[in-house]
């Protein structure tokens, strides 16, 4: 089995029109044998945001980081898919949050920004959701706070592998509020050695489905997704992600866009 | 993603029930969960179904032994039927689907549920009379937690899951279950295994978690862990566990602006539960022989839920403290922070049953049976002079009514007993004033 994980953003259509520059990002750890972690974050991009590019940055580092160190300390990886299931949502997600602000904190003193400002308003000048993966061998887990999207794909199947802790409207939780990590919603799904492939799990960000009128017209792009890397292969779609990103964009929402693939053959 | 089963798979039980896989509903380290319905009776139920590792033949005969002697309370969602397509192959049982409204102990921390103090304890009650029946019918349960306990926020029923790693009480299978959090300290450090004594540990834990929002452990020395690996959770749950409220030790603190729930609750609970948690997480650390019982619990809670007091101003509930009483230390309003008056109660034994207008006596309070289902009486309002105030008796025998002069009237089923001060009631076993 192998996995080849890629991954591309375009910039909305709309943000271009106004001169915002692009709030999202996108990080991969694929180098360590038998782990694979995908993070995608999304930066409110508000005038009340104006650092939420760098919101989003700091996040998939944290997420990427604390995954890394997870992996790295537990030697029984049953244990760690317990640890994770019965308190990925509270433990973990907290250590994520508190680590957020505090990289935050430390970029806000580095910078030497808007002195002078309480704690909780300079998190909000950094404001941004968060997507994370993690794989390993014999298990997956996800992670989200705030809007965006995690689905996983197969020959059958296009189906979401969370239910994200929704707002309603286009108001999304923030990693910047207070107690984010009560907004995480997490889950962990076990792995046979007999699983049908090929596979693929992907994370975008909220401007993706947003482009689409309905949940069943995204599910359906997803499924196109699909079928092109099992035709084209990844070399192919990875070329072409971009272009396809932004058309995706200026035909939908006008947000950006971010989409990372984990694809398993 | 559909996990082992598809959706639409069709099985049949050893009951010979025929079943039909709906969705799945999640996935642990044991195996996954979906909900079947099934054909005989449409009902929906829920499946969990083992992966290949954990399929193991011991863990068919626990569930055949599950089965056949049947659920120990109506709290469990208990193993009903199995289900085994092939030799050989992965299996799994049936039990009752957990109704949605139930929420998590997790809700409750995420404050996605928020049930008044009376359902809390009620919760609490239940959740505490659900462990013992399983305790008395000889079972205990290994893996106590956070993901394995559920309640409705508006009746403080529970319902009690993953009832799989059940056994009978002494039972020596070598399994480890659960995570450290809510392990006894001497099975994280390896030197015991499970029983009903450290079921009672992490009973307490859980109790804590229900009240305070907060694990009893974690306080200063979990704020400084980044990652939560083994070597932490050994360290903290295991070698060197030390109570955030430890009267002497004040080393584990909880930490303000990180732990803050664990310091604000602290404050708004009874000296007397207090007491049972400090025992249960100093004593009851070292000694499992000292650890609260689930009878010291249920007399507790039931001493909570008959001791809530409304703050005339606010609308708060207030728990009233015999030891404040005892020691002239007003009661105040946790949010607004006034003074509030006791009312008239009904002191039976170690009960203070604080007389309100919708007031009701159970079972417990007039023969210490922990029923607290069952009612036996309620406070009656007369309805030419709403100032006047009775307890009604609802039971099936008389009470005795005794005047402060000695003078001593029957209060027969269905009469109305005056509430007056420095006047008694014998209600058979046990008899109550009125203060």
């Amino acid at each position: 089995m192998s996995i080849t994980i890629f991954g591309d953003w375009a910039q909305g259509a709309s943000h271009n029109r106004a001169g915002i520059e692009w709030q999202d990002y996108w990080r991969k750890i694929d180098y360590i044998k038998g782990l694979h972690i995908l993070s995608v974050a999304d930066g409110h991009g508000s005038e009340k945001c104006p650092y939420s590019a760098e919101g989003a940055r700091l996040a998939t580092k944290v997420f990427c980081n604390i995954m890394t160190e997870y992996y790295n300390s537990y030697d029984d990886l049953n244990a760690l898919e317990t640890f994770l299931n019965r308190e990925g949502d509270t433990k973990l997600a907290r250590t994520i949050d508190l680590s957020w602000k505090e990289e935050v904190l430390s970029a806000q003193e580095r910078a030497g920004r808007d002195v002078g400002l309480s704690e909780q308003e300079i998190y909000t000048k950094y404001g941004t959701t968060l997507l994370g993966m993690m794989i390993v061998d014999s298990f997956v887990f996800t992670l989200q706070i705030g809007d965006g999207d995690i689905v996983y794909v197969d020959r059958r199947t296009v189906t979401n592998m969370v239910n994200a802790d929704k707002l309603l409207g286009v108001e999304t939780h923030s990693l910047s509020s207070e107690n984010a990590w009560k907004h995480a919603v997490c889950g962990v799904m076990n792995k046979s050695l007999d699983e049908e492939l090929p596979y693929m799990y992907m994370l975008s960000t909220d401007g993706f489905s947003n482009s689409f009128a309905n949940k069943s017209a995204y599910y359906n792009t997803c499924r196109e997704y699909y079928e092109m890397i099992l035709k084209h292969g990844v070399k192919t779609v990875k070329e072409h992600l971009k272009g396809w990103l932004s058309e995706t964009s200026a035909e939908g929402c006008g947000d950006d866009i971010t989409t990372v693939f984990a694809w398993v053959n | 993603m559909e996990g082992m089963l598809r959706t639409g798979t069709e099985l049949v039980s050893e009951g010979k029930n025929r079943y039909t896989v709906r969705k799945m509903l999640g996935a642990g380290g044991q195996g996954e969960v979906y909900e079947v319905v099934c054909e005989g009776d449409k009902k929906h139920y829920a499946l969990k179904w083992y992966y290949k590792h954990t399929a193991t033949n011991r863990q068919k005969k626990i569930l055949d032994k599950l089965i056949e002697r049947g659920k120990p309370d109506d709290s469990f969602l208990w193993p009903q039927d199995l289900i085994r397509r092939r030799k050989n192959e992965p299996f799994g049982y049936i039990m009752p689907l957990r109704p949605k409204h139930y929420k998590s102990i997790v809700d409750l921390m995420k404050r996605k549920a928020e049930p008044s103090f009376y359902y809390l304890c009620k919760a609490a009650y239940n959740l505490t009379q659900g462990y013992r029946m399983l305790h008395k019918a000889g079972y205990q349960y290994r893996d106590i937690s956070f993901g394995n306990v559920f309640f409705d926020p508006k009746t403080g029923d529970v319902m009690i899951c993953d009832n799989d790693n059940v056994v009978p009480n002494g039972t020596l299978d070598g399994g480890v279950y659960g995570t450290p959090r809510f392990m006894a300290p001497e099975i994280v450090r390896g030197e015991k295994k499970s029983s009903r004594n450290t079921d009672l540990y992490s009973l307490a834990v859980l109790l804590f978690y229900m009240f305070m929002l907060n694990h009893p452990l974690e306080g200063k020395q979990e704020a400084k862990i980044r990652c939560m690996d083994i070597h932490a959770m050994n360290r903290l749950y295991g070698t060197n566990p030390v109570f955030i409220w430890d009267p002497k030790d004040l080393s584990n603190r909880p930490l303000a602006g990180y732990q803050d729930n664990a310091i604000i609750y602290w404050e708004l609970y009874p000296k007397a539960l207090k007491e049972l948690f400090i025992r249960s997480f100093t004593e009851g650390l070292t000694e499992p022989a000292r650890r609260v019982t689930e009878n010291m619990w249920l007399s507790a809670f039931s001493n909570l839920m008959s001791g809530i007091m409304i703050c005339g101003d606010c609308g708060a509930e207030i728990f009233f403290d015999k030891y404040k009483e005892e020691n002239d230390i007003a009661h105040t309003c946790w949010n607004c922070h006034k003074e509030i008056k006791v009312p008239s109660k009904l002191v039976i034994g170690k009960n203070n049953i604080i007389l309100t207008s919708k007031t009701k006596l159970y079972t417990h309070h007039i023969l210490g049976n922990y029923d607290m289902n069952t009612v036996v009486g309620e406070v009656a309002v007369n309805p030419n002079n709403p100032a006047k105030w009775g307890l009604k008796n609802l039971s099936e025998s008389s009470w005795r009514y005794e005047k402060s002069d000695g003078t001593q009237v029957p209060v027969k089923q269905g009469q109305t007993a005056a509430i007056a001060k420095d006047v008694s009631i014998d209600f058979g076993e046990m008899s109550g004033h009125f203060e």
